[in-house]
């Protein structure tokens, strides 16, 4: 068994090969599993969610496990603690369901658009914080902070005993967003920017401009600075609000600024790694743009054999269906794995399509052999 | 925790900008990280962006 350091250097090398869609001599494995991970330590949800101790053995014992090349999470999507501590949730948790809903009451409307151009930190301040909980008290306001350098602490160190213990590599160091995603996912909410890119186009390019020229422009212009060497990628970012625009609105209120933010990386050598949820297939044109062996795009419903087609120049990683590995036989994911790697070869990366949330999505049996079967495979 | 203390941590945030958001940095004060007033103001903002994603 080689020690955490050689297998580091292995594995570093092999996610290189890949993304640069260089030859490798076999191909890499990515966990793309999420609360699955906790179930399958065989805690409930919250016992790892409120307790960042239990949520770092819940991230070790997956990699134990599995043996992974790299984790695209290692347990820090779900802060309900820093959250419940001020006072509000948007993530409920229901462990009988063994389930996390999300609740669409995002608290930003259309009305307040103009004032983020003229203070962004009354925006925040007033237009979120103080909508999220109104009646908030210094008490939760200081413990919402301190849970937020707490859970800083806690990715740190996470992702060090990966790398010290297991040789794994985390697969970015922080997430990065286009301003679209930030108001889609965390601001306005899908219903109201739906409407928004019909009835408001002005207003809403405009507070697109702004959050971009405020935000997204020096905070990725500082981190393209960064080492990375330890990390799969420089960074990571999504398609999600993708999933509700046609061509016309993606060229418009999302590319431009995608392309932007993306080439400040690539500018400076950075690769990156993008999940996308839903299709990403119609907006392939677009994706013709990016620089051959940037980037891995790790799409969640495509077909990637025709995705394949569409962007040689992009290193693919997934595919792995969650309805094979939840429910066919060992022997059958095997075959179908056989096929990926077959077929993907080189400039392709092993995971499974969607994130592993629930206990159905993979049977720990079916996650192993396919690991260990990709593992062998020699390219 | 002592009366006066408990009193003082059930005082409420005030959501005005830019008296409450400048009272709110100044009870940053109690971490270390953030060592003067202007760090603590320019963090508030950065913080509420980040944790909009929980």
């Amino acid at each position: 068994m080689k020690d955490a350091k050689a297998l580091f250097q292995e594995r570093k090398e092999l996610f290189d090969n890949a993304i640069a869609l260089k030859h490798n001599k076999r191909v890499p494995i990515v966990s793309n599993y999420w609360t699955w991970k906790i179930l399958d330590a065989g805690c409930t949800l919250s016992e790892a969610i409120y307790d960042w101790d239990v949520m770092t053995r819940v991230v070790l014992e997956h990699q134990e496990k599995y043996c992974f090349d790299g984790l695209v999470d290692c347990g820090g999507r779900n802060n309900n603690k820093l959250t419940n501590a001020m006072g509000y949730e948007r993530h409920v948790i229901n462990d009988e369901m063994e389930s996390i809903t999300v609740q669409d009451n995002l608290p930003v409307t259309a009305e307040d658009y103009p004032l983020y151009r003229k203070n962004p930190q009354e925006f925040w301040w007033k237009c979120w914080l103080g909508r999220m909980n109104p009646d908030m008290t210094k008490e939760q306001f200081l413990e919402g902070v301190s849970e937020f350098f707490k859970f800083v602490e806690f990715g740190d160190r996470v992702k060090a005993e990966l790398l010290e213990k297991y040789g794994a590599l985390a697969a970015f160091p922080i997430p990065y967003t286009v301003p679209m995603e930030l108001l889609f996912n965390q601001a306005r909410g899908i219903k109201g920017l739906s409407l928004d890119m019909r009835r408001h186009p002005e207003e809403l390019m405009d507070i697109l401009d702004a959050i971009f020229e405020t935000e997204v422009l020096p905070a990725v212009t500082a981190a393209a600075e960064g080492d990375y060497s330890n990390f799969i990628t420089a960074m990571e970012t999504i398609f999600l609000a993708h999933s509700i625009m046609n061509t016309k609105q993606f060229a418009r209120f999302y590319w431009p600024h995608f392309l932007k933010m993306t080439k400040i990386m690539f500018d400076k050598g950075q690769k990156i790694y993008t999940f996308s949820e839903a299709y990403i297939d119609r907006f392939s044109d677009f994706l013709q743009d990016i620089p051959e062996g940037m980037m891995i795009l790790h799409p969640e419903q495509d077909d990637i054999f025709e995705l394949r087609k569409k962007i040689p120049h992009i290193c693919i990683a997934g595919g792995m269906p969650a309805s094979y590995l939840g429910y066919k036989s060992e022997e059958e994911c095997v075959d179908y794995a056989r096929k990926l790697v077959s077929e993907m070869g080189d400039g392709y990366i092993f995971s499974q399509d969607k994130m592993g949330t629930f206990r159905a999505d993979a049977r720990p049996e079916n996650v192993k052999a396919v690991n260990d079967f990709v593992r062998s495979y020699e390219l | 925790m002592a009366n006066d203390e408990k009193k003082e941590m059930e005082t409420r945030v005030s959501f005005t900008y830019p008296e409450g958001y400048k009272e709110a940095a100044s009870w940053l004060e109690i971490f270390p990280q953030l060592p003067d007033q202007e760090a603590r103001e320019a963090f508030i903002a950065n913080f509420i962006s980040t944790i909009t994603i929980f």
